[in-house]
C-alpha cells in the first residue's frame, strides 16, 4: 500500500515516499518517485486514485512555476499550501474531483524555518510538526508521538525516519519495498539514499 | 414508510435471429433468417437482416432489431453521400473502417447490434469482415453471431478451418472452399439452427456477392430459386438465394 | 503497441493515436517522441476517466533519447519502465519475463524471452492465447518478427527461429525422462 512520511527537524524538513506502482495485485514499477520538487525550497508527496495523483500534481507544478515567473520570486511555503488546498477543495465540488492526499514540506528562508502540512482529497490541512499518509501512518504516528524531537540533528531526524520504515516493515501485512527520501532545508532540496 | 423504489427505463432489446458470412477466392456469401421474435413471439416471419449496400458489399445486421435497421439506414446514407461526392462506391475495406466509427462514435449508448458485412476487396478477393457493438472488427474467412452463434461457429470452425481433423497424410487442407461446397454448409447450418434454437427459422436469405469475371457462377446454377439483384453483368454481381425453414 | 480488455476502445484509440502521430510528423517535420505519443494517449483517456474505458497499453519506441517503453492504462496512469506486460495474462507473463530479464539481452534472447513468456500467458490464462505476434523495436524502426501458433509452440515449439532452444515449451516435453522418487539403495545381493 502507498505510504509517505514527513518531519521537521531543527531547520530542515525530511520527506519519505514509497516507490511502487500497482495495478491491482502486480506491482508496475518498483522506482516511481512520488514526491515533487514545486520550488528550490518546496516538496510535495503525492498518493491517491491512479491518473488524477500525477496529473494534479504536474497542475501544482506547472503553476507554482507560473508564480516565480511572474512574480521573480516563489510563494512562501504557507502561501503556496492555501493555494493547493484551495485547488483541491474547489475541486471537490465538482464534477469529478481528484482523489489525491498530499504532504506539503517547505523551508521559508525569510523566517528560516521549516514547515509541514498535512492534506487530504476533502480540502482538510492541518500544520503538523510530522505527518503520514495511508497504512503506514497507523504505525508510525505513534511512534512519532514517542520519538519526534523538534529539535533533533539531521542524523536524529534519519535515525527517526529508520524507525518509522523499520516498523512498518516489521508489522505491516502489505509493506512498501523501497522509499525515496528527500531533504529540504536552507540549501534547497537534495535526494538522500537512506 | 415506504422504502424507496429505484426506476429504471431500458431501451433495449433482443429480437434473436442469426446471421453469417463466408469469404471465399473470389466471391462472398452472407447469409440470415428472417425470423424476428421477441421473448417467445414471434413479431413477423420476414423480417430481412441482410441488406445489399453496394455492388460488391452486403451487410447482415442482427440483435435489437431497431437499432440495426436504424444503423444500416445511416450507413446507406454515408455511403450515398460518398457517391455524391467520389461519383465511385466505396471500397469494403473503406466501409469497414466507417463501420468502425460510426459504432464507436456511440461508445456510451451503443447500436446494439452484431454486424457481419460482406462482399469483394478491391484487389478481387472474396472478403468478411465482422463487428461488435462499439465497433471492434477483424477480417475473417467466415463468421456466425447472433442467437444460435454457439450452435453455428463450432460448424464453420471444422467445416471452413477444417479445426480438429487431421489432413490425410501428404496431402493439406485448402485455404479456401470453392462456392458450391460453401452453399450447402451455410444451408445445413441454418437447417440445423433451426431445428435447436426456437428463435431461428421461417425463411432463410442468402445473399452471394461474385467478383468481376468470377467462375463460380457454374456453382450457382444447382440452387433452385435464385435471382440476380445486380443490373448489369460486367462488374461485381450478387445475387439472392430465398428459402422456406421450419415455421414451428 | 499491444492492447487489452476492451478490444473496441483500444483499437480506436490506438487507431486514432497512430494518425495523430503521423499528423505529428506532417506538421513538425520530426517524428514523436514516445514518451510524447505516449502522453497524448494518457491525458484522452484521462478525459474519459470514470465512463467506463478499458484499457492497458504499452508505447514502445525509439527516439532522440534512445529505446523507451510507456506503460499507459485508462484511469490515466502513464509510467516509464524497460519492463512491463499487460492483461489479463500478465501475471504469467511477469513469472518468466522477470526470471529471464537482464539488461544485456541479445537480440535473439530479448526476442525468445517475449515469444516464452507470451506462450506462458497463453498457456495458463483462458482470455489468452491462440497466436502471439512479435516485434522487434530497433534504432532504424520496428521490424515484425513472426506470428506463432500457442498449440504449436507448446509441442513442436516456434520452429527454426534464432534464440529457441529446439522442441515444445510445454512442461511435460522439459521434464520428459526426469523422476523425483528416491528409492533407498537396494541392498547388495549375493
Amino acid at each position: 500500500m502507498e505510504t509517505s512520511f514527513a518531519i521537521t527537524g531543527k531547520g530542515y524538513l525530511i520527506m519519505a515516499a514509497d516507490t511502487t506502482a500497482a495495478r491491482s495485485i502486480v506491482k508496475m514499477k518498483i522506482d516511481e518517485d512520488k514526491i515533487k520538487t514545486l520550488s528550490p525550497h518546496l516538496l510535495m508527496a503525492y498518493s491517491g486514485e491512479p491518473g488524477d495523483t500525477v496529473q494534479f500534481a504536474e497542475y501544482v507544478e506547472r503553476n507554482i512555476r507560473l508564480y516565480q515567473i511572474r512574480n521573480l520570486y516563489p510563494l512562501r511555503p504557507a502561501a503556496a499550501a492555501s493555494w493547493i488546498r484551495r485547488a483541491l477543495a474547489e475541486s471537490l465540488r465538482s464534477r469529478k474531483p481528484y482523489s489525491v492526499n498530499l504532504l506539503l514540506g517547505g523551508y521559508d528562508t525569510a523566517t528560516h524555518d521549516p514547515h509541514l502540512y498535512w492534506v487530504d482529497y476533502l480540502g482538510t490541512m492541518a500544520e503538523v510538526p510530522f505527518a503520514a499518509h495511508g497504512y503506514g501512518s497507523y504505525f508510525a504516528l505513534s511512534l512519532l508521538d514517542r520519538y519526534h524531537n523538534p529539535e533533533a540533528t539531521l542524523e536524529e531526524g534519519l535515525d527517526t525516519l529508520r524507525r518509522c520504515l523499520d516498523e512498518v516493515a516489521k508489522r505491516l501485512v502489505v509493506s512498501p519495498g523501497k522509499y525515496k527520501v528527500k531533504i529540504v532545508d536552507k540549501d534547497g532540496v537534495r535526494e538522500i539514499e537512506l | 414508510m415506504t422504502q424507496p423504489v429505484q426506476q429504471a427505463f431500458n431501451p433495449y432489446t433482443e429480437n434473436g435471429g442469426t446471421i453469417l458470412a463466408i469469404a471465399g477466392a473470389d466471391f462472398s456469401v452472407i447469409a440470415g433468417d428472417t425470423r424476428q421474435s421477441e421473448g417467445y413471439s414471434i413479431q413477423t416471419r420476414y423480417a430481412p437482416k441482410v441488406f445489399r449496400l453496394t455492388d460488391k458489399a452486403t451487410l447482415a445486421v442482427n440483435g435489437f432489431a431497431a437499432d440495426g435497421n436504424m444503423f444500416v439506414k445511416k450507413v446507406r446514407q454515408r455511403l450515398e453521400w460518398y457517391r455524391h461526392a467520389h461519383a465511385k462506391d466505396m471500397p469494403i475495406r473503406a466501409i469497414a473502417r466507417l463501420i468502425q466509427t460510426m459504432l464507436y462514435a456511440r461508445r456510451f449508448f451503443p447500436y446494439y447490434v452484431y454486424n457481419i458485412l460482406g462482399g469483394i476487396e478491391e484487389d478481387g478477393t472474396g472478403a468478411v469482415y465482422s463487428f461488435d457493438p462499439v465497433g471492434s472488427y477483424e477480417r475473417e474467412a467466415c463468421r456466425a453471431a447472433g442467437a444460435a452463434q454457439s450452435l453455428v461457429q463450432p460448424f464453420l470452425d471444422n467445416q471452413i478451418y477444417f479445426k480438429n481433423q487431421t489432413p490425410a497424410p501428404g496431402t493439406s487442407f485448402p485455404k479456401h472452399l470453392p462456392l458450391f461446397t460453401v452453399l450447402p454448409l451455410v444451408i445445413d447450418s441454418f437447417t440445423s439452427a433451426t431445428e435447436r434454437h426456437i428463435e431461428v427459422g421461417d425463411g432463410l436469405e442468402i445473399y452471394v456477392v461474385l467478383a468481376k469475371n468470377s467462375d463460380s457462377l457454374q456453382g450457382l446454377q444447382a440452387i433452385g430459386g435464385i435471382q440476380e439483384v445486380t443490373a448489369n453483368t460486367d462488374g461485381e454481381r450478387t445475387f439472392v438465394i430465398r428459402r422456406d425453414l421450419k415455421k414451428d | 503497441m499491444a492492447g487489452g480488455v476492451c478490444i473496441a476502445d483500444c483499437q480506436y484509440w490506438e487507431t486514432y493515436l497512430g494518425m495523430h502521430c503521423r499528423l505529428h510528423e506532417l506538421r513538425n517535420r520530426e517524428r514523436i517522441s514516445v514518451s510524447a505519443a505516449s502522453k497524448y494517449l494518457s491525458n484522452l483517456v484521462y478525459s474519459y476517466k470514470g465512463m467506463g474505458l478499458s484499457m492497458g497499453t504499452m508505447i514502445c519506441g525509439w527516439d532522440k533519447t534512445g529505446p523507451a517503453v510507456f506503460y499507459v492504462d485508462s484511469d490515466g496512469t502513464r509510467l516509464k519502465g524497460d519492463l512491463f506486460s499487460v492483461g489479463s495474462g500478465s501475471t504469467f507473463a511477469y513469472g518468466v519475463l522477470d526470471q529471464g530479464y537482464h539488461w544485456d539481452l541479445s537480440d535473439e534472447e530479448a526476442q525468445e524471452l517475449g515469444r516464452r513468456s507470451i506462450y506462458a500467458a497463453g498457456h495458463r490464462d483462458a482470455f489468452s492465447g491462440n497466436t502471439c505476434n512479435l516485434y522487434h523495436v530497433k534504432e532504424d524502426g520496428w521490424k515484425f518478427i513472426g506470428n506463432y501458433d500457442i498449440s504449436k509452440m507448446h509441442y513442436e515449439g516456434p520452429g527454426n527461429v534464432p534464440g529457441a532452444p529446439g522442441g515444445g515449451y510445454g512442461y511435460d516435453l522439459r521434464v520428459e525422462g526426469r523422476s523425483s522418487a528416491n528409492p533407498p539403495p537396494v541392498a547388495a545381493t549375493a
